[in-house]
């Protein structure tokens, strides 16, 4: 199962220009804010059309972005948590997708939110919902746009975690992402800069191109 | 609370065939109040489900057919293709033809203008669809001879008491039961858009299909209630709002038993209200007004005060 891109499209004056290939496994998207991250993403996801498209999805039968969501401010964290789960059938949620949904929101640790309405969230619980519900989608490439948003520390290493167990049951998960201390978490490392591939292979590989370009001295 | 739903609004449609200054009497049972008790329960329900999916869809939590136009303008374009086969020789699109393709013009133009515009422009455009609407109404009216206007009159301001016996109530009733069905079963898709469109799309709905759903279901839903019991308001805001409050819950999907229920409820509540406690009959529009503009106001304070 993998996925491989060859894309080209044009917003105003910028160029996104990528091709490459997603694999089973965790990998993080990394640039600058404006390098095309998101655009990548959604064209991946099928919700942006590129000018020139060449995208082949083998083996992969669902798949999930999740970038911005609204949600109304009286929602309940559940209700949110559920949207993932529309996929598998035209009838309304019943309980054993909130069972299934409930044992993702205990991986991120609300569960105990699940009754708390979204306005009483805070930014990192509401974050940790909303990455439930992707993973409640139980996608085989689920493209994540900045999960690691609104959260700290500690809880960006265990969400990373969390993905990459996700990740090693066989499917392939990407998310962009501009933490520098998460990178040893994926498995592989896209770097894209001002809508170009400027690297890309084993997370491994990119943390040695890291410290050599340390020591040239040109930071970043 | 689904129980007891049903319970009520079971009694509720007792009351409304066996309660009125004929008491008892068979034949009016069967030949007024059977189809008014209907035309409640049909037009009720249309509405309330509408409501929940205008909100749902628009993101709106003050959508209401009503508030928004789409009756006002259905019962513009319905009255207009009776108005023009009357005067002009047009052939007759029929009431229920011309308030369909009304409340479907309608529903597309605000679910256009609500992915371009915030929800109070929305809103402020439906509420000046609606008066610009009824102005034109009016305006029409005056090519009518006045002896026909009286019953017209009644029926520009909504009576359940409008809604036909016979073959073409029972024809009716059962669209109206095809149309929950129908939303029934692609409530889970629906509910998703109440994160946009785009987010709707990345987990996997396919958005285009749920919105024409909505479009589809709230245009059949307001205009056959248009068509049959004339421009009801406020039920379609009230009852998802009353559901939601009931059940503790938001998503459309877990709503929606609860907002059905509710709307027939309200409306047999309110048409036994102005039957009965009032010394002359009134529009049922007056007292969902009564309630339903505090109501709308309350919500609309809560939503200024969250921005």
């Amino acid at each position: 199962m993998y996925v491989r891109f060859d894309v080209v499209k044009k917003l105003g004056d910028f160029t996104l220009e990528a091709s490459g290939e997603l694999r089973k496994g965790l990998t993080c998207v990394v640039g600058p804010n404006g390098s095309g991250k998101t655009t990548l993403f959604k064209i991946l996801a099928g919700l942006l059309k590129p000018d020139r498209w060449a995208v082949e999805y083998v083996g992969v039968g669902v798949r999930t972005y999740v970038g911005e969501l609204y949600v109304p401010p009286d929602a309940i964290a559940l209700e949110v948590a559920l949207a993932g789960r529309s996929r598998f059938s035209s009838l309304p949620v019943g309980k054993r997708d909130e069972e299934a949904v409930r044992r993702y929101m205990r991986l991120l640790e609300v569960e105990d939110l699940a009754k708390r309405r979204w306005r009483t969230l805070s930014g990192g619980q509401r974050q940790r919902v909303v990455i439930a519900a992707a993973l409640a989608s139980e996608a085989d490439l689920l493209l994540l746009d900045e999960p690691l948003a609104n959260l700290h520390g500690d809880w960006r290493s265990r969400v990373m975690n969390v993905l990459s167990d996700y990740a090693a049951t066989g499917r392939i998960v990407a998310v962009t992402t501009h933490h520098g201390d998460v990178l040893r978490c994926c498995d592989f490392v896209i770097a894209l800069r001002e809508g170009r591939i400027t690297w890309s292979g084993a997370a491994g590989d990119y943390k040695e191109s890291l410290d050599s370009s340390c020591d040239r001295g040109t930071k970043n | 609370m689904k129980v007891l739903l049903l319970v009520a609004t079971s009694l509720l449609f007792s009351a409304e065939l066996l309660l009125g200054p004929a008491g008892a009497d068979p034949y009016v049972i069967e030949a007024v109040r059977l189809p008014r008790a209907v035309g409640a329960v049909v037009g009720g329900v249309l509405l309330g489900v509408s409501g929940l999916l205008l909100q749902t869809a628009l993101r709106n939590p003050l959508a209401d057919p009503y508030v928004l136009g789409v009756s006002g303008f259905a019962i513009l374009t319905a009255l207009g293709s009776y108005l023009l086969w009357r005067l002009v020789g047009l052939p007759y699109l029929g009431f229920y033809t011309g308030a369909l393709i009304g409340a479907l013009a309608a529903t597309v133009v605000l679910l256009l203008l609500a992915s371009r515009a915030g929800i109070l422009v929305v809103l402020m455009t439906g509420v000046l669809l609606s008066y610009a609407s009824f102005s034109v109404l009016q305006l029409m009216l005056l090519a009518l001879p006045p002896e026909e206007l009286g019953y017209i009159y009644v029926g520009l301001q909504g009576s359940f008491a409008a809604y036909l016996a016979g073959v073409p109530g029972v024809v009716t009733a059962l669209v109206a039961f095809a149309v929950i069905v129908a939303v029934f079963f692609n409530l889970r898709h629906v509910a998703v858009l109440i994160h946009g469109e785009e987010a709707a799309a990345g987990l996997g709905v396919n958005a285009k299909r749920a919105v024409m759903y909505v479009v589809g279901a709230a245009a059949v839903g307001v205009g056959v209630t248009v068509a049959s019991v004339g421009p009801v308001g406020f039920i379609g805001l009230l009852a998802p709002h009353m559901a939601r409050w009931l059940t503790g819950r938001h998503r459309a999907d877990l709503v929606y038993v609860e907002t059905a229920g509710l709307g027939a409820a309200l409306a047999l509540a309110a048409d036994l209200a102005v039957r009965l406690l009032l010394p002359r009959e009134l529009p049922v529009n007056v007292l969902l007004s009564l309630v339903g503009a505090p109501a709308a106001g309350w919500l609309l304070w809560r939503h200024v005060r969250k921005i």
